[in-house]
């Protein structure tokens, strides 16, 4: 489904992804993992197409197309989903015609009607209820006045409503307590397919309790140093990024 | 400059003219007034950019036009030419002035005659002189404003309307000026006098449309005083959806007495070249004054926003919030003034302009004034001039908008804060989808 080659990326004329090389297929989770700093949501938010970081080398392949050459949207509509670290409050867009607009978009992109209204409100309900989501909170702006909690809930939501083919939560743990983090977890559980894919980028194993990835990534200086089974989580959990880092060093010592 | 030294010349003939024509009347007190406001005119002459109040907004390249001065000169306007103006579903006290000439077959009145009264303007000086005593020229001073010393030279059109005490007035009053410049450039004066009995509540609905040839341009001067009687409340909306070769200097000066409460929204969207200096005096304790503006607007409108809050007194508040869109080579100027005078105690008075660039070729002039002479006052003002959230752009395009839908969408929410004040459904309804329609088109 991903296939990422080599990619560089920097921001400010400096370099933060420092070759990425990166395949996701489908039905599979990822994790990335690395300590602050490594370049976790650079990646992120060059795969969603945020105009700041510019990509020096390197390709990214989704579904056989070429995804750098998409503005945001457009990866937005071939179902690439980005649930944001910091969800932005936007003032004075109601949720509801923001995802109205948003699920009629990539419906449209994908050859179908818009919904109607009747049925677009069915899904809402049936989405809301996944994430235990207050459904006061649809009428509200935007992530306007919502707790932490309630802003990743609400992204989680959103995946739910657009049903993307690729997710990637950036750092969506961070800043839930125990019982959000259930929620969100089991809100990712329960779109899980055979047909879509997802990358769990998180600074703490914690999240990969509830969401049992396939593989994970350590993320380190802009490179994956070190992939492995869901154990390798727990092993860093343990050890910390030193460990791997060292480790990595006694090789390249040893070579 | 030759075209606006000929515009002055004419404009001073032409009032000889109107002299001329008064006979018996041109020694009435009105009228000595009148001749006063035109030496003291001719003494200024029209402002230029060398007039602190009027650095960015150049009116001579449209004084430069040869105006034919409309003085009690409607055309023959049908209720089918005025209907396109009306607010739909609405049962409002229609007021139709064409030409500033106030149109009674077009007008209509659903409001009890014991609650309000609407004549000509003049009709009302010679019919109440205590007007002049009391009220005509006391709000708007002319002395050292040249376009108001103009304006009260001129003052022969117009409406004069009194809302009575404690009454409750349901409908709103919707003034519709009408201007006609299919066959010549056109300088319609007008003139209004509105006074708000104590206890009183009303809202009053200000439209300018105009009807032009594609080679006229129409400049509109309204002087509006308004007096708000001890208690008295009046929501005040102010549309200006115009062509762009009509261009308005509107002067709208408030005297607020205790306990009163002013509150307006002005809401320009399109026009040549407007300018709305609108001033209330906070001349009673208690009495509070919100001013709110949206301005939308591209190509090359201008729009001038200057306001002027006097707290003359102690406990009183002020609460104002301008917010504008400039597109395409549009210029904005917001100049707020508070002045709060030295028995003006335990004042509030806050202020904000916020203004949204979408091109490089709009601009915005922002200027907060504060001229605080008391000590235990609680002011604040703020501006911003940017462009659109970046983060709140990506956010959306991340979810599948593209960048002109989210654009837009960021837009009619900003606006969205604006519109949401104007508590009559139907106007608010009728602005809404005017913005919608705009950001639409730019969307296509």
């Amino acid at each position: 489904m991903l296939t990422i080659t080599n990619l560089h990326a920097s921001i400010d004329g400096k370099e933060i992804l420092r070759g990425i090389n990166l395949t996701v297929n489908k039905g599979e989770i990822h994790a990335i993992m690395g300590p602050n700093g490594s370049g976790k949501s650079t990646l992120a938010a060059v795969l969603a197409g945020r105009e700041q970081y510019e990509v020096t080398s390197g390709s990214v392949e989704f579904e056989g197309k070429d995804l750098l050459a998409m503005p945001p949207e457009e990866r937005a509509r071939e179902g690439i989903f980005l649930a944001f670290q910091y969800p932005v409050e936007i003032p004075g867009v109601s949720n509801t015609n923001f995802l109205k607009a948003a699920v009629n978009e990539i419906r449209k992109h994908r050859g179908l009607e818009p919904l109607e209204p009747r049925s677009f409100l069915t899904m809402m309900r049936e989405k809301m209820a996944l994430v235990e989501m207050d459904p006061t909170m649809v009428s509200r702006s935007v992530n306007e006045g919502f707790s932490g909690g309630e802003k990743k809930r609400n992204e989680i939501f959103q995946m739910a409503m657009l049903e993307p083919k690729l997710a990637i939560l950036d750092e969506t743990d961070s800043g839930l307590d125990i019982d959000a983090l259930k929620i969100v977890a089991h809100g990712v559980n329960k779109l899980r397919s055979p047909e879509n894919a997802t990358i769990v980028i998180t600074h703490y194993q914690r999240l990969l309790n509830y969401i049992i990835p396939d593989v994970v990534h350590v993320l380190y200086r802009g490179r994956i140093i070190k992939s492995g089974g869901k154990e390798l989580a727990l092993e860093l959990e343990a050890k910390g990024y030193d460990w791997v880092r060292d480790s990595l060093l006694q090789e390249e010592g040893a070579i | 400059m030759s075209g606006v030294l000929s515009f002055q010349e004419k404009l001073t003939r032409e009032f000889n003219t109107f002299e001329g024509n008064l006979n018996g009347q041109a020694q009435s007190s009105i009228h000595m007034l009148r001749q006063q406001a035109m030496k003291r005119f001719v003494e200024l002459g029209f402002p230029t950019i060398r007039h602190e109040e009027w650095r960015y907004t150049n009116l001579f390249p449209v004084l430069q036009h040869e105006y034919e001065i409309m003085l009690q000169s409607p055309s023959q306007l049908t209720q089918a030419d005025i209907e396109p103006f009306l607010l739909p579903h609405t049962d409002a006290n229609i007021i139709v002035l064409v030409n500033g000439v106030y149109v009674q077959a077009l007008s209509r009145l659903v409001s009890s005659s014991d609650a309000l009264q609407v004549m000509p303007l003049a009709e009302a000086l010679k019919r109440k002189p205590m007007l002049i005593e009391q009220h005509f020229a006391r709000y708007a001073a002319w002395q050292d404003d040249a376009m108001v010393a103009l304006n009260t030279a001129f003052s022969v059109q117009g409406v004069y309307i009194e809302v009575a005490p404690k009454a409750v007035i349901e409908e709103p009053i919707h003034l519709i000026s009408v201007n006609d410049a299919q066959r010549c450039h056109t300088f319609i004066p007008m003139r209004h006098l509105i006074t708000i009995g104590a206890g009183a509540e009303v809202s009053i609905v200000e439209t300018t449309s105009t009807f032009c040839a594609e080679q006229y341009a129409s400049l509109t001067h309204s002087v509006s005083e308004i007096l708000l009687a001890h208690n008295a409340s009046l929501h005040l909306y102010m549309l200006q959806n115009d062509r762009e070769h009509a261009h308005c200097v509107h002067n709208t000066h408030v005297y607020q007495e205790a306990h009163s409460t002013f509150r307006s929204i002005v809401i320009t969207l399109s026009g040549g070249l407007v300018r709305n200096t609108l001033n209330t005096v906070l001349a009673g304790h208690g009495a509070d004054a919100h001013l709110y503006g949206l301005y939308l607007v591209e190509d090359k409108t201008l729009v001038d926003n200057h306001t002027c809050v006097e707290h003359a007194v102690a406990h009183c508040t002020s609460n104002e919030l301008y917010k504008g869109v400039l597109d395409g080579s549009a210029t904005g100027v917001f100049n707020g003034k508070i002045i709060v005078r030295p028995h003006a105690q335990k004042t509030l008075a806050y202020q904000s302009n916020r203004n949204i660039l979408l091109s490089r070729a709009a601009s915005i002039h922002t200027k907060p004034q504060l001229e605080i002479f008391a000590d235990d006052v609680k002011c604040s003002h703020g501006c911003t001039s940017g462009q659109l959230d970046d983060e709140a752009l990506f956010y959306l395009r991340a979810r599948g908008l593209g960048q002109e839908r989210a654009q837009a969408l960021l837009l009619y929410a900003f606006a969205g804060e604006m519109t949401e004040k104007i508590d009559l459904e139907p106007l608010r309804e009728h602005v809404e989808s005017v913005i919608a329609a705009r950001l639409h088109q730019e969307r296509d």
